[in-house]
Parts: C-alpha cells; sequence; structure tokens
C-alpha cells in the first residue's frame, strides 16, 4: 500500500519564515538574544531565557552527536527509499539541541563524534535541515 | 507534615468502565468514549445523574487530528446538563494521572460530587488511509522539522534514549528483553490483554528491529477503545458498590524540553510528591503501574522512582524480578506492551482492579498500596498517583 510517497515539508509560521528562507539559501540560522546573549531554536519569536525578541543570526551548524536511532522500517513511501537511516540528536556549540536525519552511511555514526548542518533540497517549497559528517 | 497536602481520607475511585479493546472496529473514539461511561455507572452503582463533573482525553486521534476523536462534544454525547465541571484536558499520556488528581481536588473542595475521567481513542482503521507514522507532519515552524527528518513515531525518539542509556550505564537489549519477557507473563493471565502468548529473551532478539535499538518486541501496541474512571469523596465510595481506591497522594514533573530529561525523567520529581503525600516510603508500595509505551520507559521510571541506583536499571529489574512471582510485581495487567494501550488509563486501570482484588489468576497477593505513573510526550510530561486499598 503506499501512502504519501512525497515526504513532508516544513510548515513556514511568522517566526521561522527567516530561518526557512535562509535554509533555502543553503544557510543555517539560529535564534540570537541580544538581551542575554543566548542562543535558541525554539522558532517563537521571544527569547525562551529572558522573553526578549530574538533575532536569526547565522551559525556554522557544527554540533556534537548525543545520541542516534537508526530506522529500520517505514510504512510511508518517501523514507521507504531511505532505510536505513539514522535519526540523530546533536548539540550546537551555540547550546541548543536539534534530532534531524543523518545524511550518510549509518554505520559511520557514533555518539560524541562532531557533524554539521547540510541542507536537503525538499522539492519546490523548502530546504530541510540534515546532518552529515564534519 | 507541613506545607504538603495530606489527602488520605478525601478522595477515592468509586467507578471503572473499560469498553472492548484492541482490533475493534466500527466505533469512533466517541463511541468508545460513551460506552466507557456507561459501564463505569454500572460498576459504581450510580446514575448518569450523581455524576457532576466531566474531565476528557483524547489519545492519537486528537493528537492526529482525526474527525470523531473524543472532544468537548461528548458532554452533548453522554447527555449531561449543568455540570459542574468540565474540562479537556492534555499532557499526552501523563492526562489521565493528572485527570485524577484534578478529580480529587474538586471533589475534596466540595466543588463537585462525583467526577468522571475519560480517555477514548480509535486510531486503529480496518483499512488505513493515514496514521500515526505514516505521513502527517504534526505542528507547524521548528516542530515541522520532524516530519521531513523522519521523525514519524515515538519509537524513534525513545530509541535514541534506550542508546544514550546504554552508552551511559552500559544498558543492554537483553536488558531491555527481560522487561518484554516480565510484561508479557503477567499478560498471559489477563483476558483483556491483546497479546497473551508468553515470550522469551531470544524472542524479543529475534524480533524485528523497528529503529534500533529498540525491536518490536520493545515498542506497546496500538488499541482501539475507551476506559472511564469516577471519582468521588472516600465516604461516598464506601457507600458504593466497589470496594473504594483510594486516591492517597498525587504529583506531577515536567521536564518540558530540559535536554536531558529522557534519562532523568519527571518520575523522580513527580513519584517523590506522591509518596510524600500519601505519608508513605517506596518500600511500603506492594504493586508498580508503570506508563510502558517501550520496555525503556519501565527502566528508567522505576530507576527515576528510586528502585535503584541511577543507571543500574538493566540489572536491577533482570531475573523475573518485574514479573509474576518476583519482588517488584510490576505491570501486572501486560501494560501497554503487551496489555492494551490506553494512554494514562492503562496502568490507573490495573491498579484499580488489583487494588479492589479483582485480578483473579494475576492478582497480586499484597495490594494494599500502587504507585502509577503516567508519561507524556517524549517524556515531557509525568504525573503519579498512590493508589490504596481502603484498609
Amino acid at each position: 500500500m503506499a501512502i504519501d510517497e512525497k515526504r513532508p515539508t516544513p510548515i513556514r509560521t511568522d517566526g521561522t519564515a527567516d530561518f526557512f528562507e535562509a535554509a533555502k539559501r543553503g544557510e543555517f540560522m539560529l535564534q540570537h538574544c541580544r538581551n542575554c546573549d543566548q542562543c535558541s531554536f525554539t522558532g517563537y519569536k521571544y527569547c525562551p531565557n529572558c522573553y526578549a525578541k530574538t533575532e536569526w543570526r547565522h551559525s556554522d551548524g557544527i554540533a556534537t552527536v548525543k545520541s542516534f536511532a537508526i530506522v529500520t522500517e517505514s510504512s510511508h513511501g518517501g523514507f521507504k527509499k531511505l532505510l536505513p537511516y539514522a535519526v540523530t540528536t546533536a548539540v550546537l556549540g551555540e547550546g541548543p539541541t536539534l534530532s534531524l536525519r543523518y545524511d550518510g552511511e549509518v554505520g559511520n555514526i557514533a555518539i560524541g563524534q562532531n557533524v554539521k548542518i547540510a541542507f536537503e533540497d525538499n522539492g519546490p517549497d523548502e530546504a530541510t535541515p540534515v546532518w552529515v559528517a564534519l | 507534615m507541613t506545607g504538603a497536602l495530606q489527602n488520605q481520607n478525601i478522595a477515592a475511585v468509586a467507578g471503572l468502565g473499560m469498553t472492548d479493546m484492541g482490533r475493534v472496529y466500527g466505533q469512533s473514539a466517541m463511541d468508545f468514549a460513551v460506552q466507557a461511561v456507561a459501564l463505569a455507572l454500572d460498576d459504581a452503582g450510580l446514575d448518569k445523574n450523581d455524576i457532576d463533573g466531566l474531565l476528557i482525553s483524547g489519545g492519537l486521534c486528537s493528537y492526529l487530528n482525526m474527525s470523531d476523536a473524543v472532544s468537548m462534544h461528548l458532554q452533548k454525547a453522554l447527555g449531561m446538563q449543568d455540570l459542574k465541571l468540565v474540562n479537556e484536558m492534555n499532557a499526552y499520556g501523563a492526562t489521565a494521572a493528572s485527570m485524577l488528581q484534578y478529580a480529587a481536588l474538586s471533589c475534596a473542595s466540595g466543588q463537585t460530587d462525583a467526577v468522571v475521567c475519560v480517555f477514548a481513542d480509535a486510531p486503529l482503521q480496518e483499512k488505513p488511509t493515514a496514521g500515526y507514522g505514516t505521513a502527517i507532519n504534526v505542528g507547524t515552524g521548528i516542530e515541522s522539522l520532524n516530519g521531513p527528518s523522519g521523525i514519524l513515531n515515538a519509537a524513534t525518539q525513545f530509541a535514541m534514549a534506550a542508546r544514550q542509556h546504554m552508552e551511559q550505564y552500559g544498558t543492554t537489549s537483553e536488558h531491555l528483553a527481560e522487561i518484554a519477557v516480565s510484561t508479557r507473563a503477567w499478560a498471559s493471565m489477563n483476558p483483556l490483554a491483546q497479546k497473551r502468548d508468553p515470550i522469551t529473551i531470544a524472542d524479543h532478539q529475534s524480533s524485528r528491529m523497528i529503529a534500533d535499538p529498540l525491536h518490536l518486541l520493545d515498542c506497546c501496541v496500538v488499541s482501539n477503545g475507551g476506559v472511564a474512571v469516577i471519582v468521588t469523596s472516600l465516604e461516598r465510595a464506601r457507600d458504593l458498590k466497589q470496594p473504594p481506591v483510594r486516591i492517597l497522594g498525587w504529583g506531577q514533573g515536567h521536564p518540558g524540553d530540559r535536554d536531558d530529561r529522557m534519562i532523568h525523567t519527571g518520575a523522580r520529581m513527580s513519584g517523590l510528591q506522591a509518596l510524600q503525600m500519601a505519608d508513605v516510603e517506596l518500600g511500603d508500595i506492594d504493586i508498580r503501574q508503570i506508563y510502558d509505551c517501550f520496555t525503556y520507559t519501565t527502566l528508567v521510571t522505576l530507576e527515576d522512582y528510586g528502585y535503584c541506583a541511577k543507571g543500574e536499571g538493566g540489572e536491577a529489574f533482570s531475573n523475573g524480578r518485574l514479573g509474576p512471582g518476583g519482588d517488584l510485581p510490576t505491570n501486572t495487567g501486560g501494560g501497554q506492551l503487551s496489555g492494551y494501550y490506553m494512554w494514562g488509563m492503562t496502568p490507573i486501570s490495573e491498579a484499580i482492579i488489583q487494588t479492589r482484588g479483582q485480578a483473579r489468576e494475576r492478582q497480586v497477593p499484597k495490594h494494599d498500596l500502587t504507585l502509577v505513573s503516567g508519561n507524556g510526550g517524549a517524556l515531557q510530561y509525568h504525573a503519579s498517583l498512590v493508589l490504596g486499598a481502603d484498609v
């Protein structure tokens, strides 16, 4: 049974429009708060630390792998083609933690290793961040 | 004790209604909800007009915005008017235990006489067109990166947690298998359980991988069905049909998005509060009913409740200790792994059955005090209860 061969695309919000625009150019951005100098990645406009308004700022996207899961089955046609793939949680140098797909050989991934953000073309609408080996 | 509520004499569960559960088709979540309430009223020996409060919780159907999910319309479907308390609540798997807490508070304050707490879900379809893990991208903005990233179900997130626990503490897949095996041993004695054939460690190890390191037998079942629980004052419950199940203590602990929440869960905070309120020690607890969406959840919850030092759960809960005849009987109805997946109502319903002494073949001989957990989301939410027999 084929259900939705096309993988889902991200859904922009007012607070994340700048992020997804940058993603289309291949640039990764994080939220930064000028008031308390913290970085965040909530997609909501205000800093979760001090509630001042944040702005999107360039990040090198370098992170350390905290854990990963190797997905070995999927009922979703769009993901079947990618099996097995590793969903990876990694902590960015600036602090925020993100869970994204690791685009590479699943056998090459290990806890503690460094990865960085890249973007995969997600069709005409959006680009999606993935982790790649550093 | 100063500053802490002492609730020993306040509230009790007077009624439990459980519909057919599992691959039961042809009924919506709303249909199951109405049936569950009817069964709970009958169980308690109450009339619908005795109910003056209604708390509502949806499951996967609500999460996925499926039509006919249980909702605020339930009041209409139940023909209940002029209630003193109505709310649709959501802390995912922690909702059910939270509902009982608010119901107990409401009855204790005199706001209501009898509150029915309802959970119902019907995510399984005979001919699936969509569902959990298939195609739906839940959320918007940053949350909506999950779908494109292939994070399509909870197994992916719990697999990452389990791997981290393994890396940090040396926990193994065989340790998780021990939990699957002991939980299934209980299920084999529960006619309500969806999976009743006994399994071995080897069966677990050879079951197919879902999200490495989690095998199929690390994952819960999925169920259609409904459960309703009626909470009233202890005094009133004593005059009703069933032996009262006292709501002795409760607590909540919600880590939110704290980075280490899947290793150091909200069970610690909520469990300590619940035990303190009930004025009992962990060692006084006879039975544990743990929200077990995955084997790992049982392990980490028991660790955080304090049943062993942090990280030692793999060894500590092996060798049948959690199973029939073990010294820490846990998930005595087969939990969600082998029993039925009614979110937080799974552990609560079995706690009620055991506390009343109605568990027949699987009845734990000493059943005065039960510790119940409810876990929500990817461990962002946690609620605990201490339930007790009226002795």
